[in-house]
């Protein structure tokens, strides 16, 4: 009886024990997938692919209010409200990266996750041959190799050369590795470009629009290989590095010409601003055409490579939101400086000191068209019909003084991106604006300026049709500037004004204008630190009503010093490894 | 063969049966009988005298004599709870009369260890024990874990909130260095099973063991690097019933409040501060200054002391009833208890909604039950249940992030006064948040108040059961000493949480211009008429979390004595599930072996080897082994040493090497990657569609690992002067490898967030030195004094930092502790300064960081690095961890008849804290919602005080030089507190006889009566992170008067 028991117990003993390992062989039931489910499937394969769009860094958004655009002598944001401002004014561009809302630092550099996903995808697209057909494969793999060159071009303009990684890392790899030289990234970045150009659609179809495209690839290309060629980093001056550049802008240009897939957006009819002077409302009557590259849906021609998904500011009506017109919810106006007032040409041509028309007592007639597209300034009314003017001279509603932080600094503000009539009275809602990375303008002007550092003004790209001021004229005739004066055009250097001169009032506020100055090796310069606004002193005798000069005292002094050409590389990653080096100076 | 067992088996039972009645089994045997006496010869009743080895036992009559059968070589046992158990060998006499020795409350003669117990002679692992009487000692409330703190040689107890009922949720347990860069909690068992013990009613312990060094732990295998808790509970002893009601009551109050300047001191402040801003226009008027000196216009320019009006002595509650006791078949100890704690806030008296307890305020209720039962099935089968559980509600405020009633009852105080307030005919005293505007802006000198509680409350409940069932069977028919067991424990815990909000912030709104009030929202400003807002009772109990485990497990036990030779023997298996509602259960699976001899306890060997699995790491991966050897010597038992050292009564030496693992905090599946959906990314397409996405898992660490750590410990126990003083030293040493963790070496370009990895490595060692004197000058008259301390020290070895990071950032040789807190939001580094600058031309001398310029009077940042400027590869990291490097305690107890009193000390040393955000709430006046100034911010730097402790005052407190991460926010957080005394009187005698009372106990106890700290704001230094700079219910002060009754 008692055997009886301990056999039992010793029995049920034995069952227990027998298949230990089975008992803790257990995987968590998952909503997971596994590496086959993902790769071997066209539409996983995309959806994983997908994300790496999602570090494509938006210039318009809420967050970034004008910071690019306020790091150089484009305009003021006043830095109180956004910490990383400041910050980024007095030059400490380490801490930038650690700051709250430094998305120009902070989220750019993230994008190395986006080139991790385009490495696996291109690392993993085997796995799904015979799963897709062969043009949804060379999609799958262009896109992932163009979205790799454009974070790396992204890194190239900001911190420089980069280690060009064409696999995912591993758990266990060494992560010690070297920089390459800008000049090395730019040609992988090139390489990477040409074999996505080769890939990727000329054109997606409406489903997809949005989604890089041939063109997109060689924009990247012509860009890349400008920056290579420009003097901040082609510093023995190599003028085979010009060439690359203006052979890229113009295969992109032959082939916009060839089959009509980008051409500049033409104007059509007239707008008017209207403002208040002394003698009563005058009327300012301009080309039109020149915002609706802006604001479309769902493209337009002059569209190479943008951030698709629209920003419809809504409420804030655009980016560099203009406070006396929203009034309420308004926490950031943006103030063009007189730097780029000074920069918009007369309607004849000229820069405006050499205009003898130039009245600089009455600044705001007669100037280049994009003047009125891009800047508002004193007494100019521009709301849905109200009767109000703005007020931003000295001691004005809206001009920044005290306490009323967020209005005007300057005397101007700006237009860009702030679609027609649309304002709080108005109660319409704002358009859908892009963040555009190229257009076919910008890339005339790559042209213009690879061509003339190659041989000058009238140098036309051998096997081009289009000499360097033809390319230029091109974009001035679109809003109908003349050509580019003769007396600009005497040599490589007077023209090479003019080319900075049209991108600088062409791409305003388009966050182009701080990484030229930084390529050109021009921002580190007064003019381009000091940034200057008007005063307006009333004065009735005056054509305008008001005394206007130049303030006497700079509204902000950026600090930019030669480390700055080259921004840092976060502390965490700069100090992990003697291999990789932080940029000089930091 | 079978015949002979069933004749045994008959035995068995027949002597179950004669249990009870005296044997008289005739032979060679002869009555004894004797007096027993204690050490100043007074009679010991209830003295049980048993034959050692047999079941013949008797009890000594009322005046301590006693009458038993023995035979000559046989043993008599003599013992009685409290007293030393002693032998006598039956000779040729035919009495014995014996005096017994108290034992001291700290030396117990048996050891809980992993899986059993041991005669402590024998122990050769670090094995501290306390008994649950000494636990019931300190008056903690809710919060058991804490009572632990000083008692226990190389346990650190933190508590850093003391929010009634949550407890023991920010209660930090560590024993001994905390070697790990990962998670340093101990292995908690409650008999024997992985479970809190956080809600078990003290009265319900028996004794709590850690086990601190390799021989002790190996056992628990992979979950026992962290040292091991073993919590063990009452159980019933054989004899009559024994009722002990126990009825205890508690004052409580805030041990240390931060204390504010008035009204004002405040203003004048704040002028200072906007002048050193340049804020010229906001100054406040000379005129107005003057009102608030004066006190003329106490509405408009008031003077009130929150502090005061928010906090108010509360009460606690503690009852219990247990009843002990059982015969031959069956033992039990039954157990009922319950705790109210209420609230030291005056929430509940402002707060509108006074129905069904239904208020803001803090409080907590707790039932506790519990049944222990043993059954004698048969003389050699013995079935152990237990049957516990507890029931919580609990309540406080929903607005209740990181305490923010605390924090802002402490921080906005906006002086208002109560006369004000009583104008309303709701009788709700507003409470002010944003505050008072005229602040920000005078010339507007709107008041804005808020109730304390204004956005509801919130109800827990949490119920956990446990229920544990072990059949034991002695198996001396196969061979003796061998008994086997099997245990089954079944253990379920869920909490629950419902909440009445508000469906918007609502307070009052002054308008000074025209002193009219309205109401206002967090949206707009009402009409003064405008109804409160209801309390919303719709919303749905939810479940916050649950967890059940069930563990089973297979023992079999082997003890025997050869002659001088003692054997014993334990193998164990066991397997233990643990589900959380929410989560894929966990497994886990261990098979033990240890075995020990020794030769007549004297030279002590014991050896051990868990192989213990966790499902948490890659197939191939789960199982591994771990050693542990230990060697004893009982000097004092040599002749040379009896002879010799009269004085030197006992001395035992101990070693212990062993290696033991840790799975602690590990995250699971580590070893798979997978690929899961993830939210939409970029928009394409017209209309535009947003693709859904498919992300990719963390990077899979195939050969993920538990951490192993190599312990070695030596330990010494020393008696001196018949025992009266004793010195327990232990020493050890750890290496700790393998620790997971996120590499540091990680770069951006790898394109993942962190990846996970074995590399950490670290060392630590220690020492813990025990110090007692135990002494009975006469009957009436004993003394007790003990004193423990540890010290511990730990360094990362191996933290897998970049090769290029600079010396003075990196861990890699810096305490563990140090290490650990590394990468947290709260700056684990700082900046050091040189004190402030003294001078204009200072200003123009010193590197300077970048953000807001300094001024005279602000800190002065040492460049350390020497590149011209002050940024973060200046920081240095503090020299000392958060748990401290260095605990100890010293406990007194005198009694004197029936009068026993009890002093407990304790105290933490080299302990450095990081306050939240650079101390940005505590540090700087006027910051972050935080109007006011603390007294203690009058020694500012002023040109007249340059010999400050505060540097100049600023209007904001990110926005100012001072501002910084800098070496000021990181504190020193030792402290020296006189934790309890307690006085009490034992009343005994006729007259409570005949009312059935045994004995009565009056107890009137003092806990954390006075604590010393070099840290001057005020504020519990305990559980600094969260206490002093009020993210947390503050730590209390009690007093406790306790009435118990035995029957």
């Amino acid at each position: 009886m008692k055997m009886k028991k301990i056999t039992i117990i010793l029995v049920s003993v034995a069952l227990i024990f027998q298949g230990c390992e089975e008992y803790l062989d257990k995987v968590q039931d998952s909503t997971g997938m596994d590496e086959q489910q993902v790769f071997t499937d066209y539409n996983n394969f995309r959806k994983f692919e997908d994300r790496m769009y999602k570090d494509m860094f938006n210039y318009l958004a809420d967050y970034d209010y004008g910071m690019i655009a306020s790091m150089c002598d484009e305009g003021y944001t006043e830095s109180a409200q956004w910490e990383t401002m400041g910050v980024v004014q007095t030059g400490d561009w380490i801490r930038a990266y650690s700051t709250a809302q430094a998305l120009q630092f902070s989220a750019v550099w993230d994008a190395w996750e986006s080139i991790r996903i385009a490495n696996i995808c291109l690392q993993k697209l085997p796995m799904l041959e015979g799963n897709a057909t062969q043009q949804q494969m060379n999609q799958l793999e262009g896109q992932a190799r163009f979205m790799r060159a454009w974070y790396y071009y992204e890194f190239l303009i900001r911190q420089g050369g980069m280690p060009y990684l064409e696999v995912p890392l591993g758990g266990s790899d060494n992560y010690a590795m070297p920089r390459l030289s800008f000049h090395e990234t730019a040609l992988k970045i090139a390489e990477d470009c040409d074999a996505a150009a080769d890939l990727l659609p000329e054109e997606w179809d409406m489903a997809n629009i949005g989604r890089p495209t041939k063109g997109a690839a060689m924009a990247v290309k012509a860009s890349a290989l400008l920056f290579d060629a420009s003097p901040s980093n082609n510093t023995s001056n190599n003028t085979e590095y010009w060439t690359a550049a203006a052979e890229a802008a113009w295969d992109l240009i032959d082939y916009a010409q060839s089959t009509g897939q980008y051409k500049l957006v033409q104007s059509g009819g007239t707008d008017q601003v209207t403002y208040r002077a002394p003698g009563g409302v005058q009327t300012i009557t301009y080309p039109s055409g020149f915002d609706s590259i802006f604001m479309y849906t769902p493209y337009n021609d002059e569209i190479i490579w943008e951030l698709y998904e629209a920003v419809n500011s809504g409420s804030q009506f655009s980016t560099f939101t203009i406070a006396s017109l929203a009034e309420g919810g308004i926490i950031q106006g943006y103030s063009p400086s007189q730097n780029i007032v000074d920069l918009f040409e007369t309607k004849n041509g000229l820069a405006i000191g050499d205009d003898p028309e130039y009245d600089a007592q009455n600044p705001y007639i007669e100037r280049d068209p994009r003047f009125y597209h891009s800047i508002l300034f004193n007494r100019e009314r521009w709301t849905s019909g109200t009767d109000l003017y703005l007020e931003l001279y000295n001691g004005g509603r809206d001009r920044g003084s005290g306490d009323l932080k967020h209005f005007s600094y300057t005397g101007y503000l700006a237009r860009k991106f702030w679609g027609k009539n649309v304002d709080l009275w108005s109660g319409a809602s704002a358009p859908f604006t892009h963040t555009i990375y190229f257009r076919y303008a910008d890339i005339l002007l790559m042209y213009a300026e690879a061509a003339n550092e190659i041989g000058g003004p009238n140098f036309t790209l051998p096997g081009a049709t289009m000499s360097a001021v033809q390319a230029v004229n091109k974009v001035r005739e679109r809003v109908e500037m003349p050509g580019v004066n003769p007396m600009y055009l005497a040599n490589k250097d007077t023209f090479r004004q003019r080319i900075k001169n049209e991108r600088a009032v062409e791409l305003y506020l388009e966050g182009k204008r701080f990484f030229d100055l930084s390529r050109w090796g021009d921002a580190h310069k007064l003019q381009h630190k000091q940034l200057y606004g008007v005063d307006l002193i009333e004065n009735p005798g005056r054509p305008t009503g008001y005394n206007i000069s130049r303030t006497s005292l700079p509204v902000v002094t950026l600090t930019f010093e030669q480390k700055h050409y080259k921004w840092p590389i976060p502390l965490s990653d700069a100090l992990m490894f003697k291999e990789f080096k932080q940029n000089p100076g930091w | 063969m079978k015949p002979d067992f069933i004749t045994k088996m008959r035995l068995h039972a027949w002597m179950c049966l004669f249990i009870l009645l005296p044997l008289t089994v005739a032979g060679q045997q002869k009555t004894i009988t004797g007096k027993v006496v204690d050490e100043f010869g007074e009679t010991l009743p209830g003295v049980t005298v048993v034959v050692d080895g047999t079941t013949r036992g008797v009890s000594t009559d009322i005046d301590g004599n006693y009458s038993i059968s023995a035979s000559p070589g046989e043993v008599l046992v003599f013992s009685s709870v409290g007293m030393n158990t002693q032998k006598i060998t039956v000779g040729a006499e035919a009495v014995i009369n014996v005096t017994l020795s108290e034992t001291t409350a700290e030396i117990e003669s048996v050891v809980v260890v992993g899986y059993g117990v041991q005669k402590k002679e024998t122990v050769v692992g670090a094995v501290s024990q306390i008994s649950g009487e000494r636990l019931k000692d300190v008056k903690m409330g809710g919060a058991i874990e804490n009572s632990l703190q000083g008692v226990l040689p190389g346990m650190v107890v933190l508590m850093q909130d003391a929010t009634p009922g949550e407890e023991s949720k920010s209660i930090t347990m560590q024993i001994r260095a905390g070697a790990s860069m990962g998670n340093n909690s101990p292995l908690i068992l409650v008999d024997g099973v992985e479970r809190s013990f956080t809600n078990l009613d003290p009265e319900e312990i028996s004794s709590i063991s850690i086990l601190k060094d390799a021989s002790a732990t190996a056992v628990y295998g992979v979950k026992g690097a962290n040292g091991v808790v073993i919590v063990n509970t009452k159980r019933g002893s054989e004899g009559a019933l024994q009722l002990d009601f126990t009825a205890e009551t508690s004052l409580k109050m805030a041990t240390r409040l931060p204390e504010y300047m008035n009204s004002y001191e405040t203003m004048l402040l704040r002028n200072e501060a906007y002048k050193n801003d340049g804020k010229w226009s906001s100054l406040i008027s000379d005129e107005a200054l003057e009102h608030y000196r004066t006190g003329d216009s106490p509405y408009l320019y008031p003077d009130f002391d929150w502090m005061d009006f928010y906090f108010k002595p509360a009460f606690d509650q503690n009852y219990n009833i247990n009843a002990r006791g059982g015969n031959a078949f069956v033992k039990y100890f039954v157990s009922i208890g319950y705790l109210n704690e209420s609230d030291i806030f005056d929430v509940g008296s402002i707060f509108p909604y006074k129905f069904e307890k239904k208020d803001a305020s803090y409080w907590h209720n707790r039932y506790t039950f519990r049944n222990n039962l043993d059954f004698n099935l048969t003389k050699s089968t013995k079935l152990t249940v237990n049957l516990a559980g507890n029931i919580k509600v609990w309540n406080k405020p929903v607005d209740d992030y990181t305490q923010e009633q605390w924090y802002e009852a402490v921080t906005a105080l906006p002086y208002y006064p109560q006369e004000a307030l009583e104008q309303f005919p709701d009788d709700y005293i507003p409470y002010d948040q944003d505050g008072i505007r005229y602040f920000e802006n005078p010339q507007q000198g709107e008041v804005r108040l808020m109730w304390i509680g204004g956005m509801g409350f919130r109800r827990n409940k949490s119920n956990g059961v446990a229920t544990d069932v072990n059949l034991e069977q002695k198996l001396d028919f196969i061979t003796e000493g061998l008994s086997a067991s099997v245990f089954y424990s079944f253990n379920n815990n869920n909490e629950y949480m419902k909440e009445y909000p508000l469906d918007y912030l609502f307070g009052y709104y002054l308008n000074p211009a025209d002193s009219t009030w309205s109401r206002y929202t967090n949206w707009q400003v009402l009409d003064p008429d405008t109804p409160q807002p209801k309390l919303i009772t719709s919303r749905n109990e939810t479940l916050q979390s649950a967890g059940r485990s069930t563990y089973y497990k297979g023992q079999i036990d082997y003890a025997r004595s050869f002659g001088r030779h003692n054997v014993t023997g334990v193998g164990v298996f066991s397997r233990r599930q643990y589900r959380g509602i929410f989560n894929f259960p966990s497994y886990e699976e261990n098979w033990v072996a240890r075995g020990t001899y020794n030769y007549n306890e004297k030279y002590l060997f014991e050896a051990s080897v868990a192989y213990t699995g966790s499902e948490k790491f890659a197939p191939g991966l789960r199982f591994g082994a771990f050693p542990s050897f230990a060697v004893g010597w009982v000097g004092s038992e040599e002749n040379f040493w009896k002879d010799k050292l009269s004085w030197f009564n006992y001395f035992k030496t101990r070693f212990s090497w062993g290696m033991v693992g840790s799975d602690a905090g590990i995250g699971r599946w580590l070893y798979i990657s997978e690929y899961t959906n993830s939210s939409a990314t970029q928009g394409f397409g017209y209309p535009m569609t947003w693709y859904p996405s498919i992300q990719e898992g963390t990077i899979p660490v195939t050969d993920a690992t538990w951490e192993t750590a190599v312990k070695s410990n030596l330990g010494f126990e020393m008696g001196f002067l018949q025992n009266r003083v004793t010195l327990n030293v232990d020493l050890y040493d750890e290496h700790r490898k393998d620790i997971l963790q996120a590499r540091r070496s990680v770069p951006s370009w790898v394109g993942v967030a962190s990846i996970s990895g074995n590399s950490g490595e670290t060392k630590a060692h220690g020492v813990e030195v025990e110090l007692g004197y135990n002494h009975s000058f006469s009957r009436d008259f004993t003394l007790q004094l003990r004193g423990i301390l540890s010290a511990n020290e730990s360094r990362v070895v191996s933290y897998d930092e970049p090769d290029a990071k600079p010396e003075n950032v990196s861990v890699e040789g810096k305490p563990v502790g140090v290490a650990q807190r590394m990468g947290y939001y709260t700056p684990a580094s700082a900046i050091q300064d040189a004190g402030f600058y003294q001078s204009f031309d200072e200003l123009f001398i010193w590197p300077l960081a970048s953000g807001p310029k300094p001024i005279v009077g602000d800190f002065k940042y040492i460049d350390y690095n020497g590149d011209g400027v002050v940024n973060d590869l200046d920081r240095i990291v503090p020299r000392n961890p958060y748990v401290p490097v260095f605990t100890w305690g010293a406990n007194l107890a005198a009694i004197y008849k029936n009068l026993t009193l009890r002093v407990d000390f304790y105290g933490i040393g080299s302990t450095t804290y990081a306050m939240r955000q650079g101390g940005m709430f505590y540090l700087y006046p006027f910051t972050q919602n935080k109007d006011n100034a603390m007294t203690a911010q009058a020694n500012h730097w002023t040109p007249e005080n340059r010999d400050a402790e505060w540097p100049a005052v600023h209007s904001m407190a990110t926005d100012q030089y001072n501002y910084l991460g800098n070496e000021f926010s990181i504190v020193d957080g030792r402290y020296t507190r006189l934790k309890n005394v307690a006085l009490s009187y034992k009343l005994e005698g006729d007259r409570l006889q005949k009312v059935g009372i045994r004995q009565m106990d009056l107890t009137l106890t003092g806990t954390n009566l006075a604590t010393w700290t070099p840290f001057k704001l005020g504020g519990d230094p305990e559980g600094f992170n969260s206490g002093v700079d009020f993210g947390a219910y503050p730590m209390m002060k009690r007093f406790t008067l306790e009435v118990r009754m035995t029957f």
